[in-house]
C-alpha cells in the first residue's frame, strides 16, 4: 500500500504541491462492475491549507494515474462508516452520497481515521461532517493518544511528525495546552504563581535531571578510574617495552661488533691461510731433495741410473730456479740462501756434466776406425754412428738443461763435439772415398784390360772379386769363371801384392787407367765398326757401374748426414723454435687432394719460389764444421770421376741431380742437400766443358792424307756417345741438358761433315757425305731421340740429295752418242717441230739414230758398266758393303729410266720405223746383277 | 770484340731460361725444366758495335745458393726477373740484389727489373706500378716482358749492353789511343 501512495505522492500531488496523507484503495459499491480506483486525502502544501479528497483512478495502460474527481474536505457533509464487522463499504455523503467499498477492512478504517484527523485539525467545528456508524474507538484513538505526556507527541503519527514546526500547534498539544491550563486554572489570573509553578517543575524536573546525572557521576567515576587504572597500565607497558627496546638495541651493537671481529678474523685466518700456502708453495718450490742434490753433486754419469737421477734433479733444479718469486720475497734471508745454493749447483752441475760430456765426445773422436778400415776396403761403407749417437742420447734432456741454465757451457759442448767428431767423420768420410776411389779404377781397370792378356785379366779379376760376388754382371762373371778357376791358387798373393801397388802408386794408375780409356776410345772410333760396337756395348755396363757405384757412395753418404743432422737437432735441442720450417713440404704432400693442395701445386710446379730454407743456423753451422770434408771430398770425388773418364760427367750428372730434384720436392733443405745442389753446378760444368770440347774436336777434326774416309771418326764417336748418353740419361730429369747438347753436337757433326768431304782429295765429296749421313741416319733412327727428329729428316734428305747427285755424276751420259742425239730431237721439238716430222729432219734422219745405236752394243756397255763399278767400289768404303748395293741399284735405276726415255722418243718421233737398240731392259738389268755378283 | 757477362737471375719458373732460349735461339720453351746452370753466347750489334753477349741462365732454387756468389762476382750485368703472375717471385728479388751489391761491392750495378709473362694479363697479381716503384727505388730500369709473345725480350739485353757501356767505356780502345799519344 505505501508503494502505491508514495507512487500517488509522486505522480499526482507533487507536481500539483499537495501532500497525500491518506489513501484507500476502492471499488465502487453501485455497479456490478468493480471499478477499481484510489480515494486520496492531501493537503496544500502552501498555506492557507486546504484539504482535498480525490477520487484517483489507474489508467489501463502504463503506470500514470489520473484524477477523476476532487473535492473539498469542506463538502464533506457525512462519513457513513456502515459499521459492521467486516463490512468493507463506507459512505462518503458530499453534495450526493457516494458509495465505495475498500479492498480490506483495515484500509478503510485507516482512511477512516485519517479523515476524522483532518476534519479535527482544517474544519471548525460547525464545519465538521457528522461521522455515523463509525467504531468509537477509531475516532478516540487519535484523541487519547494526545492526552500523553509531551515525549509522545512526535509519536502522534507519521503524518503529523513529517508536519514542519511551523504549524499550529496539534490537537493534542491544544488538549494538553487546554488541559494543563485547565489544571492550573489560576494560571490566567496568576502568572507568577503559574510561573512559580512552572519553575517548580522545572526545577524539580532539573533536580531529577541532575539527580539522575548524580546518580551516573559514580559509574562515570568508576569509569574514569578504570581508564586510569588502564593508562597506567599502558604506559607501565610502554616503559617496559622501552627497557626490552634497548636492551634489544645492545645486543644488536654487541652483534654488529661481534660480527666486524668474525670477518677480521676469518681474514686473518684466510691470510695466515695464504701465507702458509704460500710459504709451502715456496718452500716446495724452492726444496730440492737432498737426493736430487746429490746425485747432482755425485751421481755416476757412466751409469743409466745416474743419469736418470741427474736429469731428474736437473729438472728439479731448473724448475725451482725457474720459480717466478713475486717482487720482494727473494728478499728473504732463506729464499736467497736457497737460491745461492741452486745457483752453485747449477755451476757445479754444469761443470760436471760439460767435463763428463767432453770426455766421452773427445772418446768417441779419437776412436780410430782404422781397424775396420781393412774390412771394408772393398764393401763400401761407411761406419755407423748409431752405436755413437746410442750411447749419447741418453743424455739428451741433460744437454737441454745445459742449454737453459749455462749457455756458454753448452755452446762450449757443441764446439767440442764437431771438433771431435769432425776429427772422426774426416777420417772416416776420407777412408771411404779412398775406398770408393779404389773402386772405380778397379771397375775401370778391369775394362780397360779385359782384352788384354790373361795374367792381367786374372790380377783385375783378383781385385774386384769381392764386389764381384754382389756384382750384378754375370756375363762377366761367367767370362771369367774359367780363369777364376785357374788362377783361384794364385789369387791370395796376388790380390796382397796388388793392394801395396795401388795403395802407393794410386794417383798414378788413376791417371794411367784414364789415358788408357781414353786412348781406347779414339782407338775404338778409327777402328772398324762392327769392333767398336762390341766395345761400346761392353762400355756401356761399364759406365752403369760407375753409376751404380756413384749411387752407392750417395747412399752412404745421405743416411750418415741425416742421421747426424737428426741427432744434432735432437740432441742438441737446435730447431726448437724453427720445427715448422719443415712443416710446409709434409703438409704439401697430405693435402694434395685438396683444391687447394692442387692449386699450391701447380703453383709451386710453375713458379717455384725461392724459398729460403730457413735453415737454423746453429745447426748449419755445427753440420758445416762436422762436415766440411764431406764438400771437399764430394768436389774430389767429381773431379776424380771427371779425371777417371770424362764421360762420368754424364753419369754424375744424372745421379745428382735425380738426388737434388728429389731434395726440392722434399723441400729438403737438409746440409747434405745443399752440399750435392752445389756439387751439381761444378758437375754441370764439368758436363757442358765436355760437350764444348767434343764439339770443339768435332770443328776440328779433319782425316789424314792417303787414309780412306768411310765413315769419319767424329761420326762414329757421335754414335758411340749418344748410345752411352741414351743409356745413362733415358728417362732422368736431366733429359734436357742431353738434348741440349745432342743438338749441338749434331749441328757440329753435319756441318763437319761437310767440311772433311769438301777438303777429300781424291774421293769425291758426295760419297763421303752419303756414307756419313747414311751412318747417322742408322743410328738417329734405332735411337729414336725426340728432339733430334727434327735433324733426322734432314739427314735424310741430305743423304739422298748426296747420293742421287754421286749417282748421276757417277753414271753420267753411259750412251753419250745416243744423249746428245736426243738431246738434240728434243730440242727441235721443244722448238715447235711435231714428233712424226723430226724423221724427215737430215740431223735426226732415221740413218743418223741407226748410226748412233750401232755404236752401243750390249758388249761395250756391259764392259763399261763393268769399269764404273770398280770405280765405285774404289770410292766407297768395304766397311758396308749394303751402301755399295744401294749405289748400284740407284745406277740401275738411272740407266734403265735413260734407256726408257730414249725408247720413249723413239716410238714417238720414228713410229713404225721398227728401230731398237742393241740391247733390251732384260739385258741391261742382267749386266747389272751379273757385275754385282762376280765382284 | 768486346764481351758482355751478364746473368739472368729470379725465382724457378718465371721465365728465365724461356727468356734467354728467346733470345738466343728465338724459340719459346713451353715446358719447364729447372735449370741447373747454362751458358749461351750470342753476337750481337749493339750501339754500333759487334759485341759478345755471354749469358749465363741460373738455377732459381735455394739449393744452389753456395755457387751464387762466383757468377755474381763474374757478371758485368744481371737480369733480375719475376713473374707478373707471382708475387713472391717479386718479392724473393730484395735479396738477391742485395746479394749481387754485396758481392760487388758497389751500389751500381748494372741492372734490369723484369716482370716477365705479361701475356698473361689475366693472371696478373704483381702490378705495373709495383714494379715500377721498385725499380725506381732501386734506380734501375724496368720493363715487363713475355719470352711467349717475345715482348721486350731483346731490349733487355740491349738496355744492360747500354748499361755496361754506359759505367765502364770499352778499356780497350782507350789503351790504343792513350798508347796512341804516348808514341807521338
Ligand atoms: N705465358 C707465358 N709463359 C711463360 C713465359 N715465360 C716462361 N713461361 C713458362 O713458364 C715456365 C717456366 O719457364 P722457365 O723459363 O723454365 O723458368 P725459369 O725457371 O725461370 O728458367 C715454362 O713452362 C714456360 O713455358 C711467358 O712470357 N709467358
Ligand atoms: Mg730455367
Amino acid at each position: 500500500m505505501s508503494a502505491i501512495k508514495h507512487a500517488l505522492q509522486r505522480d499526482v500531488f507533487t507536481p500539483i504541491g499537495e501532500r497525500l496523507l491518506g489513501v484507500v484503495h476502492t471499488a465502487k459499491a453501485s455497479g456490478k462492475k468493480k471499478k477499481s480506483s484510489f480515494l486520496c486525502a492531501s493537503v496544500t502544501i502552501e498555506r492557507p491549507v486546504a484539504v482535498y479528497i480525490s477520487k484517483i483512478k489507474k489508467q489501463e495502460k502504463g503506470e500514470s494515474y489520473k484524477k477523476q474527481k476532487v473535492w473539498q474536505l469542506k463538502e464533506l457533509k457525512v462519513v457513513n462508516g456502515k459499521e459492521d464487522k467486516d463490512n468493507t463499504e463506507f459512505d462518503l455523503q458530499f453534495e450526493k452520497n457516494f458509495k465505495w467499498s475498500a479492498t480490506s477492512v483495515a484500509e478503510k478504517q485507516t482512511f477512516l481515521s485519517c479523515l476524522w484527523k483532518l476534519c479535527h485539525r482544517y474544519l471548525p467545528r460547525p464545519q465538521k461532517p457528522a461521522f455515523v456508524n463509525v467504531s468509537q474507538s477509531l475516532l478516540e484513538v487519535s484523541v487519547t493518544g494526545s492526552e500523553d505526556s509531551r515525549g509522545n507527541v512526535a509519536a502522534v503519527g507519521p503524518d503529523e511528525d513529517a508536519l514542519e514546526d511551523y504549524q499550529a500547534l496539534t490537537e493534542q498539544e491544544e488538549l494538553d495546552l487546554e488541559k494543563m491550563i485547565s489544571e492550573c486554572e489560576y494560571a490566567i489570573s496568576d502568572a507568577e504563581a503559574f510561573a512559580t509553578s512552572l519553575s517548580k517543575d522545572l526545577s524539580v524536573l532539573d533536580g531529577q535531571n541532575i539527580h539522575s546525572i548524580m546518580g551516573s557521576e559514580a559509574q562515570v567515576n568508576e569509569l574514569m578510574l578504570l581508564l586510569d587504572n588502564a593508562l597506567s597500565e599502558v604506559i607501565n607497558i610502554e616503559s617496559r617495552l622501552d627497557e626490552y627496546d634497548l636492551m634489544v638495541g645492545n645486543i644488536a651493537s654487541q652483534m654488529g661488533q661481534m660480527k666486524n671481529q668474525e670477518s677480521f678474523i676469518q681474514i686473518t685466518n684466510k691470510n695466515h691461510g695464504r701465507l702458509l700456502e704460500e710459504l709451502d708453495k715456496l718452500v716446495m718450490q724452492l726444496d730440492l731433495s737432498k737426493g736430487h742434490i746429490k746425485a747432482l753433486r755425485e751421481a755416476d754419469l757412466g751409469k743409466d741410473s745416474g743419469i736418470e737421477a741427474c736429469t731428474s734433479a736437473a729438472d728439479a733444479l731448473q724448475q725451482a730456479m725457474e720459480v717466478e718469486l713475486p717482487i720482494g720475497l727473494s728478499k728473504l734471508q732463506a729464499v736467497a740462501e736457497q737460491q745461492k745454493l741452486f745457483d752453485s749447483l747449477r755451476q757445479m752441475f754444469a761443470k760436471r756434466l760439460h767435463d763428463h760430456m767432453s770426455t766421452l765426445f773427445v772418446k768417441q773422436g779419437s776412436e780410430h776406425p782404422g781397424s775396420s778400415l781393412a774390412r771394408q776396403s772393398s764393401n763400401l761403407l761407411l761406419p755407423k754412428h748409431f752405436p755413437y749417437h746410442r750411447d749419447l742420447l741418453p743424455f739428451k734432456d741433460l744437454i737441454l738443461w745445459l742449454k737453459l741454465a749455462d749457455k756458454t757451457k753448452y755452446i762450449q759442448l757443441c764446439t767440442i763435439y764437431t771438433k771431435n767428431l769432425s776429427k772422426l767423420y774426416t777420417q772416416e768420410i776420407k777412408d771411404f772415398m779412398t775406398t770408393a776411389k779404389q773402386r772405380f779404377i778397379q771397375e775401370a781397370a778391369l775394362d780397360g784390360d779385359v782384352g788384354a792378356a790373361a795374367l792381367k785379366a786374372s790380377s783385375s779379376l783378383t781385385l774386384n772379386i769381392p764386389s764381384s760376388e754382389k756384382s750384378p754382371h754375370k756375363s762377366l762373371n761367367k767370362k771369367l769363371s774359367s780363369s777364376i778357376r785357374n788362377l783361384s791358387g794364385s789369387q791370395k798373393s796376388l790380390n796382397k801384392e796388388k793392394k801395396k801397388v795401388f795403395g802407393s802408386t794410386q794417383n798414378l794408375s788413376v791417371k794411367a787407367v784414364g789415358k788408357k780409356l781414353k786412348f781406347g776410345h779414339k782407338k775404338r772410333g778409327l777402328a772398324g765398326s762392327r769392333e767398336s760396337l762390341a766395345t761400346s756395348d761392353f762400355e756401356l755396363s761399364d759406365r752403369h757401374k760407375f753409376s751404380t757405384t756413384f749411387r752407392e757412395v750417395l747412399n752412404e753418404l745421405e743416411p750418415t748426414c741425416q742421421d747426424e743432422e737428426r741427432f744434432l737437432t735432437k740432441f742438441f735441442h737446435l730447431n726448437v723454435e724453427s720445427s715448422d720450417t719443415m712443416l710446409p713440404g709434409g703438409s704439401d704432400d697430405e693435402e694434395d687432394d685438396t683444391e687447394v693442395g692442387i692449386h699450391r701445386r701447380r703453383k709451386y710446379q710453375e713458379v717455384q719460389v725461392t724459398k729460403e730454407i730457413r735453415q737454423d743456423d746453429a745447426i748449419w753451422r755445427m753440420m758445416t764444421e762436422l762436415f766440411s770434408i764431406v764438400e771437399s771430398q764430394l768436389t774430389l770425388l767429381v773431379a776424380f770421376g771427371e779425371e777417371l773418364d770424362p764421360l762420368n760427367s754424364l753419369n754424375m750428372l744424372v745421379v745428382i741431380g735425380q738426388r737434388v730434384t728429389q731434395a726440392q720436392q722434399d723441400n729438403d733443405g737438409s746440409f747434405l742437400a745443399k752440399m750435392l745442389g752445389n756439387c751439381l753446378i761444378e758437375v754441370k760444368r764439368n758436363f757442358d766443358n765436355f760437350i764444348k770440347l767434343k764439339i770443339s774436336a768435332v770443328e776440328e777434326a779433319h782425316v789424314g792424307k792417303g787414309k780412306k774416309y768411310g765413315i769419319l771418326p767424329f761420326v762414329q764417336d757421335f754414335e758411340d756417345f749418344v748410345e752411352l748418353a741414351e743409356s745413362i740419361f733415358r728417362d732422368s730429369e736431366r733429359r734436357s741438358d742431353i738434348d741440349k747438347a745432342y743438338k749441338e753436337l749434331t749441328k757440329a757433326v753435319l756441318a763437319a761433315i761437310d767440311r772433311v768431304a769438301a777438303d777429300s782429295p781424291k774421293i769425291p765429296p758426295e760419297v763421303v757425305k752419303f756414307e756419313n749421313y747414311h751412318h747417322l741416319l742408322n743410328c738417329l733412327s734405332s735411337l729414336k731421340i725426340a728432339c733430334l727428329e727434327q735433324d733426322k729428316r734432314d739427314v735424310k734428305s741430305r743423304y739422298s740429295d748426296n747420293l742421287q747427285n754421286f749417282v748421276t755424276a757417277m753414271l753420267g751420259r753411259p750412251l753419250e752418242k745416243l744423249s746428245s742425239f736426243f738431246e738434240g730431237v728434243e730440242q727441235v721439238m721443244a722448238s715447235g717441230v711435231r714428233a712424226e716430222e723430226v724423221g724427215f729432219q737430215l740431223k735426226f734422219s732415221k740413218q743418223e739414230l741407226r748410226k748412233c745405236i750401232k755404236e752401243y752394243s750390249g758388249k761395250d756397255v756391259k764392259k763399261g758398266l763393268e769399269s764404273l763399278y770398280h770405280k765405285i767400289v774404289k770410292y766407297t768404303t768395304e766397311y758396308d758393303n749394303r751402301l755399295l748395293q744401294v749405289v748400284w741399284q740407284h745406277m740401275q735405276e738411272e740407266f734403265v729410266r735413260q734407256y726408257k726415255h730414249f725408247e720413249d722418243l723413239i716410238s714417238k718421233c720414228y713410229p713404225d720405223s721398227e728401230i731398237k737398240l742393241e740391247f733390251t731392259i732384260e739385258n741391261v738389268l742382267l749386266y747389272f746383277s751379273s757385275i754385282a755378283i762376280t765382284q | 770484340m768486346r764481351e758482355y757477362k751478364l746473368v739472368v737471375l729470379g725465382s724457378g719458373g718465371v721465365g728465365k731460361s724461356a727468356l734467354t732460349v728467346q733470345f738466343v735461339q728465338g724459340i719459346f720453351v713451353e715446358k719447364y725444366d729447372p735449370t741447373i746452370e747454362d751458358s749461351y753466347r750470342k753476337q750481337v750489334e749493339a750501339e754500333n758495335q759487334q759485341c759478345m753477349l755471354e749469358i749465363l741462365d741460373t738455377a732459381g732454387t735455394e739449393q744452389f745458393t753456395a755457387m751464387r756468389d762466383l757468377y755474381m762476382k763474374n757478371g758485368q750485368g744481371f737480369v733480375l726477373v719475376y713473374s707478373i703472375t707471382s708475387q713472391a717471385s717479386f718479392n724473393d728479388l730484395a735479396d738477391l740484389r742485395e746479394q749481387i751489391l754485396r758481392v760487388k761491392d758497389t751500389d751500381d750495378v748494372p741492372m734490369i727489373l723484369v716482370g716477365n709473362k705479361c701475356d698473361l694479363e689475366d693472371e696478373r697479381i704483381v702490378s705495373k706500378e709495383q714494379g715500377e716503384q721498385l725499380a725506381k727505388q732501386w734506380r734501375c730500369s724496368w720493363m715487363e716482358t713475355s719470352a711467349k709473345s717475345k715482348i721486350n725480350v731483346e731490349c733487355i739485353f740491349f738496355d744492360l749492353v747500354r748499361q755496361i757501356n754506359r759505367k765502364t767505356p770499352e778499356p780497350k780502345k782507350k789503351r790504343k789511343k792513350n798508347s796512341g799519344c804516348n808514341l807521338l
